[in-house]
């Protein structure tokens, strides 16, 4: 697998090649697991110490929040800004270019996942922010979470190959699990374009590569690596920071810069999928504030700093590229301390924003009622179901492939983030033409399934409950063309159920509801 | 990394047998005594190196701790028992002008301390107790930029604490880490009462500084939580005037009386709620279950810690077997840390080949290691140290750092290579021609130059190597040249800048 990458090194080590750019393979290759090439690019926003989703998406028509949760760091009703009935956002939200997320809220770029996080949350700021990168749910504490799943994803689509690009980067802070493959870090860090270039420019020892598989050949051929990624990628990334250009301004802190910076390189053509920006702070566990205090001024940090990113991007018409989402190692405790902040607790509210997005509301409020057994809040989505959404969506890779990153496939949230109907391939004609569930409502949860296709196909169907527990799932069949009833069941009591109908190009859910 | 796996499946190298740690009976080479220097001190020179080449590992290994020991304690900065004025008691006007000189003071004194820090682990060079002190303050971090004021008075007493206790007992460093001043302030404890306890300390206690995630329960961190309500410390000095400034105080009207269980055990009631009592049934006791209870797990919790600080901080080629070594030597004295850094220093297996020159260098052992030599003025080696991600008394999390390949990446690696070869730079040639004066026979330029290569490289170089090395120093000129070269300051300085610079690219450099 590597023998190819060796060789390169080795070519390019040979007899003290001071300063000479090594042979890089093709670009051809590369993406080979997607099933289409695209030029969508991802960004990334870790919100570090795990944010405060009760003050960020306020559920403030349940009286509880100010009189018995937040007393003292409750956001003034007076001063929310509305989303839909019972639902507020934090009026930092407001701040920056075109008012903010707000802003991008009310333009349906903006989309608000409420409930997310996973089983049994880890109250571990490290041992939760390696579950949310890993994307792995470890089967007890102590194993070992050593590769991301955008590390998986890379070293899957890039093979053994170098790329003429970067394929993930990591602005201002260094390497991520995140970015961790089976065989390494599989992003470059870069803060100065210029800087870099200056320093990569000569970092070339010309060092030999060691072919053995001591621990000191280990160390030193990494060492050797970085040296030339170094050298190839700063030219790289400087010839596209010089290209681009930034057309809004900037706040100056440090997440601003980060995203004017990856903004910049957009606009100047870096092929760089993945991109790995943070904001730290989060972990409020003593004087939060509630309008204008400290955690209000982070909120207000991401608004301002994304308001201006997205701003940037449409001002030079690629906003269309470019999707952006939020992650957090965990949210607060509903209940305020002593020290006017608040502890560690589980779900939280996450944030997806572009045009490519579905704007609006996901889940339900953050719901006192339902906690667990340290009175965190439960969570409502799986945070795997987003990434498994951006794979096969944004990034088109193969069904096969994402389940093999995410061990498993996981289903959209709702309707899905990106559309109602996701089509998954650009096929020109679908072989699925329509859906239709009904009696919708069912009375005695019976309900028939009616698809039509115009060709044969493999299809797999699932029936969820709005946790997304499986009620009864069909696995792949294939269908000969024309028009199906199938019947399902959905779960024995009232309440919302989805029918999951999954193919190659399509993945539809369908809501539905027993009486 | 990966080609090398590839190819490991034919050439079997270097593979660790050693599964127990028996004594290094032969004399230390060259080669041993630098290694052993390298891991245990933050600089080295090639007098100390010569020193200890020929002495027996127990020999070598005394020395560097019983100095560590021995060695006078550096003096105290001059400011650090200096106090503020309460700002909210003062007039309105003058309430703003107040919180601003205490908020400077943090900035500069800390920036200070941590200049005055890096001077004692340069100066402490045949001695273990600045590395271990830094592996304290890894290990039970706390962090002075963070919102609440945090004074360098009281970052400079939990440094004292850790280089005090170095190589000490495990349950006093607990003990006395739970009611530090500066820690107090960093995980809140500070603002911990009765009605409403702060969890941040109790967590991170567990899973950070004695035994690791899965070993507790959350209810654990609750109860902990609730022993450790109504500790405070004070930088005021008009406030609470009858418990001084600077000193950890107790508060038993916030303190939580009532019962608590913890890691199955129950916690001792104090006959008296006074601070003394307090201390020595409940912070004590808790930390005596801890070490009861759960002394297996604590013990290889530690003791892989230190073997990734000394050995090899790869966490995927940790040598179980060692660490369970180590852990058995910890528990069987009492939690002393002295015998378990004796036992593995002196160990056959601390100086197998294989284990030399495999630790990618940290931030303090770059710079340090190469100002020893070619000292720099001003804030210039902080600021080289805080861009590659260890500023000290300002770790990046309560973690810690996460060290290994996180120090050397794309943006950081090329910046270590410039700005260390920015410190060569800017030395005096005079200085230069008197640095290559501790060498043996330096107007031989192939022994100049071999004895710098051994100096600073992680293995001896090969001969290619050195013959590039060399004519970097000749620059051109036949080698019976240097005779000549090295008596003129301009010529000399120059060649051996352009020759340190080449150095510092290669890989070897970074390597310990």
């Amino acid at each position: 697998m590597q023998r190819r990458k060796l060789l390169q090194y080795a070519g390019l080590a040979a007899g003290f090649t001071l300063g000479k750019i090594p042979v890089w393979a093709s670009a051809k290759n590369q993406f080979s697991a997607l099933a289409e090439e695209n030029d969508n690019i991802l960004v990334i926003v870790q919100l570090i110490g795990g944010n405060d989703g009760l003050n960020t998406i306020i559920p403030a028509d349940d009286d509880r929040y100010y009189s018995k949760y937040r007393p003292k760091l409750s956001i003034p009703k007076k001063t929310l800004l509305k989303l839909k009935d019972s639902t507020y956002m934090n009026p930092a939200l407001k701040m920056g270019v075109n008012d903010g997320l707000y802003g991008l809220f009310n333009e349906g770029k903006l989309a608000v996942i409420q409930g997310i996080g996973y089983p049994n949350n880890s109250l571990s700021h490290f041992r939760s922010t390696d579950i949310w990168l890993s994307a792995t749910m470890p089967v007890n504490d102590t194993q070992r979470l050593d590769t991301g799943w955008l590390g998986r994803f890379t070293e899957k689509i890039n093979g053994d190959v170098l790329p003429e690009h970067p394929t993930c980067m990591n602005i201002g802070n260094s390497s991520s699990l995140l970015f961790q493959g089976l065989k390494g870090d599989l992003s470059i860090a870069v803060e100065n374009p210029n800087d870099f270039y200056e320093r990569g420019k000569d970092i070339l020892s010309g060092d030999a590569v060691m072919i053995n598989n001591s621990n000191f050949a280990s160390e030193r051929n990494y060492l050797l690596d970085v040296s030339i990624q170094s050298n190839k990628y700063s030219t790289v990334v400087k010839k596209a920071f010089d290209a681009g250009k930034n057309v809004v301004t900037f706040e100056t802190d440090k997440l601003s810069k980060e995203l004017q910076l990856v903004s910049r390189l957009v606009s100047g053509g870096l092929k760089t999928k993945v991109y790995l920006v943070s904001i730290d702070g989060f972990d409020t566990h003593a004087n939060q504030g509630s309008d204008g205090g400290k955690h209000a001024d982070l909120l207000k940090k991401i608004s301002t700093a994304t308001a201006s990113f997205m701003a940037d991007l449409k001002a030079q018409k690629i906003s269309d590229k470019v999707v952006g989402m939020t992650v957090s190692e965990f949210g607060r405790r509903p209940e305020e301390n002593a020290s006017l902040g608040s502890d560690h607790g589980a779900a939280s509210v996450m944030f997806m924003f572009g045009d490519a997005v579905n704007g609006r509301i996901y889940g339900d409020n953050l719901n006192f009622d339902k906690v667990d057994k340290n009175k965190d809040f439960i969570y409502q989505f799986d945070y795997r179901r987003v990434y498994d959404e951006l794979m096969t969506k944004w990034f088109k890779t193969e069904s096969n492939v994402t389940k093999e990153i995410l061990s498993g496939r996981f289903d959209v949230i709702e309707q899905g983030i990106f559309s109602t109907k996701q089509v998954l391939s650009s096929q020109a004609e679908p072989s699925i033409t329509s859906t239709i569930a009904y009696p919708n409502p069912t009375i005695n949860g019976l309900i028939n399934l009616e698809i039509a296709t115009k060709k044969p196909s493999e299809i797999s169907i699932q029936v969820t409950d709005v946790q997304g527990v499986s009620i009864q799932q069909n696995y792949p069949s294939r269908l000969p063309a024309g028009v199906h009833t199938l019947p399902l069941r959905v779960g024995n009591s009232s309440g919302i159920y989805f029918i999951h109908v999954i193919n190659d190009e399509l993945n539809e859910v369908l809501k539905v509801m027993r009486l | 990394m990966n080609r090398t796996d590839f190819l490991s499946s034919f050439m079997p190298f270097g593979t660790l047998q050693t599964n127990s740690l028996v004594p290094f009976d032969k004399k230390l080479t060259q080669q041993q005594a630098l290694h052993l220097l390298r891991r245990t001190t933050f600089s080295t020179n090639w007098q100390t190196v010569k020193q200890f080449t020929g002495k027996t590992a127990h020999e070598a290994v005394e020395l560097l701790l019983t100095n560590a020991v021995k060695n006078q304690k550096p003096f105290a900065p001059f400011w650090v028992d200096k106090t503020y004025k309460a700002w909210w008691k003062l007039p309105k006007a003058e309430q703003q002008a107040a919180t601003e000189a205490v908020y400077k003071d943090v900035y500069e004194l800390n920036n200070e301390l941590k200049n005055w820090w890096m001077k004692e682990m340069m100066d402490d060079n045949v001695s273990i107790r600045e590395k271990m002190t830094l592996f304290w303050h890894g290990h039970f971090t706390t962090k002075f930029a963070i919102g609440p004021a945090m004074p360098a008075q009281l970052m400079y007493r939990q440094n004292d604490l850790f280089r005090t206790l170095h190589q000490g007992n495990f349950r006093e460093l607990l003990e006395n880490i739970t009611v530090d001043g500066a820690m107090l302030i960093f995980l809140d404890g500070q603002d911990s009462n009765k009605k409403s306890p702060n969890e941040n300390f109790s967590r991170e206690l567990l899973e950070l500084y004695s035994i690791g995630i899965g070993n507790y329960t959350e209810k654990d961190v609750q109860e902990g939580a609730r022993v450790f309500t109504g500790w405070r410390t004070n930088i005021f000095s008009d406030e609470y005037t009858n418990f001084g400034t600077y000193k950890t105080f107790f508060l038993a009207y916030d303190h939580d009386n009532g019962e608590k269980k913890y890691l199955g055990s129950t916690i001792n009631t104090p006959s008296n709620i006074t601070q003394e009592e307090v201390y020595k049934a409940e912070i004590k006791g808790l930390i005596d279950i801890i070490l009861k209870n759960r002394a297996e797990v604590l013990s290889m919790f530690i003791c892989e810690k230190l073997y990734r600080y000394f050995v090899y901080s790869n966490p995927q080629k940790v040598n179980m077997d060692i660490v369970k070594d180590m852990a058995q030597t910890f528990r069987d004295n009492n939690f002393e840390v002295r015998p378990v850094l004796s036992k593995l220093l002196k160990s056959a297996f601390f100086f197998e080949e294989a284990n030399i020159g495999i630790q990618l260098k940290t931030p303090a052992e770059l710079v340090v290691g190469i100002t020893k030599h070619f000292d720099v003025k001003g804030n210039w080696k902080d600021w080289v140290m805080v861009t590659l991600g260890q500023e000290l008394l300002n770790p990046p999390n309560v973690a810690g750092w996460a060290g290994y390949r996180k120090w050397s990446d794309t943006r950081t690696y090329p910046f270590a290579v410039q700005q260390v070869g920015g410190f060569i730079w800017s030395q005096k040639d005079e200085d230069i021609q008197s640095w290559i004066k501790q060498f043996d026979d330096y107007e031989d330029v192939k022994k100049l130059a071999l004895q710098i290569c051994t100096l600073f490289l992680a293995k001896p170089p090969s001969n290619a190597q050195l013959d590039k090395y060399v004519k970097n120093l000749l620059g051109g000129s036949p080698d019976y040249e240097w005779y000549n070269m090295v008596k003129i300051a301009g010529t000399v300085g120059g060649k051996v800048k352009y020759f340190m610079a080449q150095l510092i690219k290669s890989p070897d450099f970074h390597l310990v």
